[in-house]
Formats: structure tokens, C-alpha cells, sequence
């Protein structure tokens, strides 16, 4: 039970000094189309959050790591509404993609749990949706739809190679 | 306790989602440039279409005084016609023609909504910025009132929001026209009959009747509007200035028409100003 807490808590520090020290700073391609790969890896401490996590602790929890890369970023509210977003639809992505028998409840969502294909579709979904979520909130219109999607579709390909490496080395059990 | 801590894990997460994204959404339009100008124009488009539904509606009803006033309007313009005037001058040198150059273009447009209640109100036309209009263009009354009526704040395609004379923050350049003694035209927010006149000095002689025109030393509203007249004016102890209060020659609750002041020397006035502030 500590040892959860603990792990998810150095999550939470670490993904967010990453994504701000490093992430944000990592710039693909040149000119215009810099704007279109972002890196935005930190969505993976909700992605990760035990399956026991009550429903409103996920989305209080998405709203603190957003307002906190929020606040790195100057875009108050930008990353906040998308974590939020995320937090409240997981339950419902995780219900649609149970395994027969159902989940151990007492496991988290990572890939040394519940194996390769299962782990890449789950973290591709949310991490898509996510992005998603947070483009269509930084345009603030979808007369930009098309500009949305294609900065969705690459950042969502770069950043979740990202997530891959750090499953696929570090494997982390919770 | 315990059936609040059950109806927090069971409705917690739709809850927690909608407070938060709400708050998430006040802080994106609050704080973020982008996105702040999407939303309120969005706003401005969707409210000006509604009212602009709800005038279509209630337009009829106001026909008999509107044709009222443009016919009056109409005999105005007509009287100002070059044949309904006498030529007096005797041409004596013809080395000093005159020459004028157009300054200043209207743009009729029809209120669609309009407050005079509040302590800030606003009014909102049905033209905007494909019709030419900008921010910070001054509108007069239209329809046999004349009067000023405010100053653009804001446009969206097709609808304008005008910062009221009547507003707390709405400050208007005004001179008595007698003298030319020019102060500024504000207003203290309780009867919208009624505006203040402040920075005359004391030594100025002001009395019952006066009128009041505008200044024309911003490009706002061009030199000889007729404002209004004075109704009192005193001095307070201590003061420098007059206190003045103003009848409004329009009434700003009951009108249908305005038009906009389209300064075409705008520019030419602008350039000067960056020039001094370069200095």
C-alpha cells in the first residue's frame, strides 16, 4: 500500500520535472513544423494510477499534475482540462478493455502486469485522448480541426515511443 | 459520514469532472490571449445574433416614432443642401479659394440592444467589422435627436459593441460652445437624462443653457456635435472647477438609429502621435 503511494508520488515528481526540464525543451523538425511535435509524456502518471484509485481522486489527481505543467507552460487551465478529462474517461476505457475474469483490483495498469498489446492499446487510447483534449483547447476552435488532428497525430506517435522506452526498460511492476 | 463518503465514491469522479473542467475552462479564457478573443467573439456573435432575433421581433412596434424622427432628419439634411442655402460672401480675392477635402464618413446603423439602467451599459449594433467598423470609432445619434452616443469597444464580423456614454469608465472631450472652453463629458450613474461636465475652470463663466458640443480633439467625434445644454452649475467649496450637470439633448433610452464616425484622417493623426511618443 506505502510502497504504491511512494512509487506514484516520485511519478508525479519525476514525469513533471522531465516533461518541463526536458520535454519542453526538445524541439522536432524547424520552423512551423516545430509547433506540430510537441512531447507531452506526463499524461502517463494518470495512465499508471492503480486501478483502485477512487474515481474522484483520479480526476482531483489529473487536475493537480495539469495545473502544476500548467504552470511551467503559462497556459493556465490548458493541460488542467485535459488531465481532468482523462482522469474521469478512464474508467471507462479500462471497463471496455477488462480482461476475461476481470482486473485484479489490487494492480496497476503497466505493461509487466498485463502484457504488450494490452498495455500499447490502453496507453495509445488515453494518451491520444488526452492529446486530443488538449489541442482542441489550445485552438479553442474547431475551425482548426484538421491543424488539431495533425498535431495530435505527431505528437501522440513521438511522445508514445517515449512512454514504450520507459515501460519496455525500467518495467516497472505499479 | 459514512453515506457522504459512499456518495463521494460514487458520484465523486462526475462531480470532481465537472467543477474542475468548469474552473479549468474560467482560467483557459481568463488568462490565456488566444483563447480569450475566440470566446469573446464567440459570445458577442451568438448574443448579437439573439438580440438581433428579438429586434426583428419588437422593431415593428417603434415604426411610428422612427418614421417621425427621420423625417425630421430628413428636413435637417435638406435645409444643409447647397440650394437651400444663400450664398452671402463677396468673392474678393480669388487667389484665397477655399478648398475642403471630405474628413469624416457615417455609417447608419440600427441598435439591437441597449441599456441605460446599469452603472456600466453597453449597446450593441447590427454592423461590425465587414462594414467597416473598428474599435474606438465615435457614434452619434441618429434620427432627429443627434447627440453622441458612445464609443466602439469592440467588433465581430457583423455586430459592434459601443461603450455607452453612459458608462463609468467613458470619458468624452466637450466644450462649451460659447467660449470654446473644453472640459471632459462623464457620468456619475444615476439618471441617464443627466451627464457631469468636469475641468472647466472656475474663472470661466458658465450659465443655465449653455450648450455643450463636442471638442473635436480626439478623432472620435469630429469638432460642433451638440452634446446637450447646461442645466446647473456650481462651484464647490475648495475647488478649482466647475461642477457641472448636463441636460443630454438625445435621449439614450429611446433610440432605434446611429451613426458611426468614420474619421478618414484617423491615420494621418496617428502617425503624428507614434512620431511624438518616439521623441
Amino acid at each position: 500500500m506505502n510502497n504504491i503511494l511512494i512509487t506514484n508520488a516520485v511519478r508525479f515528481v519525476v514525469f513533471v520535472f522531465l516533461q518541463v526540464l526536458v520535454f519542453k525543451r526538445i524541439s522536432i523538425g524547424s520552423g512551423e513544423w516545430s509547433s506540430y511535435v510537441n512531447l507531452i509524456v506526463y499524461p502517463i502518471f494518470i495512465i499508471l494510477l492503480p486501478l483502485r484509485t477512487p474515481h474522484f481522486l483520479m480526476v482531483l489527481l489529473g487536475f493537480l499534475i495539469g495545473i502544476t505543467i500548467d504552470s511551467f507552460y503559462d497556459s493556465p487551465g490548458v493541460h488542467a482540462s485535459a488531465c481532468v478529462f482523462i482522469g474521469f474517461i478512464r474508467p471507462v476505457i479500462l471497463a471496455a478493455m477488462a480482461p476475461q475474469g476481470g482486473y485484479n483490483m489490487s494492480y496497476s495498469p503497466t505493461k509487466a502486469r498485463f502484457g504488450n498489446t494490452w498495455f500499447i492499446i490502453y496507453a495509445s487510447i488515453m494518451l491520444f485522448l488526452h492529446l486530443f483534449f488538449y489541442f482542441s483547447v489550445e485552438a479553442f476552435t474547431f475551425w482548426l480541426i484538421d491543424d488539431i488532428f495533425l498535431k495530435t497525430l505527431f505528437t501522440f506517435f513521438i511522445s508514445m515511443i517515449f512512454i514504450i522506452i520507459y515501460q519496455f526498460s525500467l518495467n516497472p511492476l505499479e | 459520514m459514512r453515506n457522504l463518503i459512499f456518495l463521494l465514491y460514487k458520484f465523486g469522479g462526475v462531480i470532481f469532472f465537472i467543477i474542475l473542467e468548469v474552473f479549468c475552462f474560467s482560467l483557459v479564457v481568463k488568462n490565456n490571449e488566444t483563447q480569450k478573443e475566440i470566446y469573446n467573439s464567440t459570445q458577442q456573435r451568438l448574443t448579437g445574433s439573439f438580440y438581433n432575433q428579438w429586434d426583428n421581433l419588437t422593431h415593428w412596434w417603434n415604426m411610428g416614432a422612427v418614421a417621425d424622427s427621420l423625417a425630421d432628419e430628413n428636413a435637417r439634411l435638406r435645409a444643409e443642401l447647397k440650394n437651400a442655402q444663400f450664398i452671402n460672401t463677396i468673392l474678393k480675392d480669388s487667389t484665397n479659394n477655399e478648398e475642403t477635402r471630405q474628413r469624416y464618413t457615417y455609417i447608419k446603423a440600427r441598435i439591437v440592444s441597449n441599456s441605460v439602467k446599469l452603472n456600466n451599459n453597453n449597446i450593441r449594433i447590427n454592423r461590425g467589422s465587414e462594414h467597416g467598423l473598428a474599435p474606438h470609432m465615435g457614434v452619434i445619434g441618429a434620427g432627429g435627436q443627434g447627440g453622441i452616443v458612445g464609443i466602439i469597444r469592440a467588433t465581430s464580423s457583423s455586430h459592434s459593441r459601443i461603450m455607452s456614454i453612459l458608462h463609468r469608465d467613458s470619458r468624452v472631450s466637450v466644450e462649451l460652445a460659447k467660449n470654446e472652453e473644453f472640459g471632459s463629458l462623464v457620468w456619475r450613474g444615476s439618471d441617464y437624462r443627466i451627464m457631469q461636465m468636469e475641468d472647466v475652470p472656475k474663472d470661466v463663466i458658465v450659465a443655465k443653457g449653455d450648450t455643450i458640443q463636442t471638442s473635436g480633439f480626439s478623432s472620435m467625434f469630429p469638432q460642433g456635435v451638440v452634446v446637450g445644454t447646461v442645466d446647473t452649475s456650481w462651484v464647490e467649496s475648495g475647488s478649482n472647477v466647475h461642477s457641472i450637470n448636463v441636460n443630454l439633448i438625445n435621449d439614450m433610452r429611446n433610440m432605434r438609429y446611429v451613426y458611426i464616425v468614420n474619421d478618414l484622417l484617423k491615420v494621418d493623426i496617428q502617425e503624428i502621435e507614434e512620431a511624438l511618443e518616439d521623441e
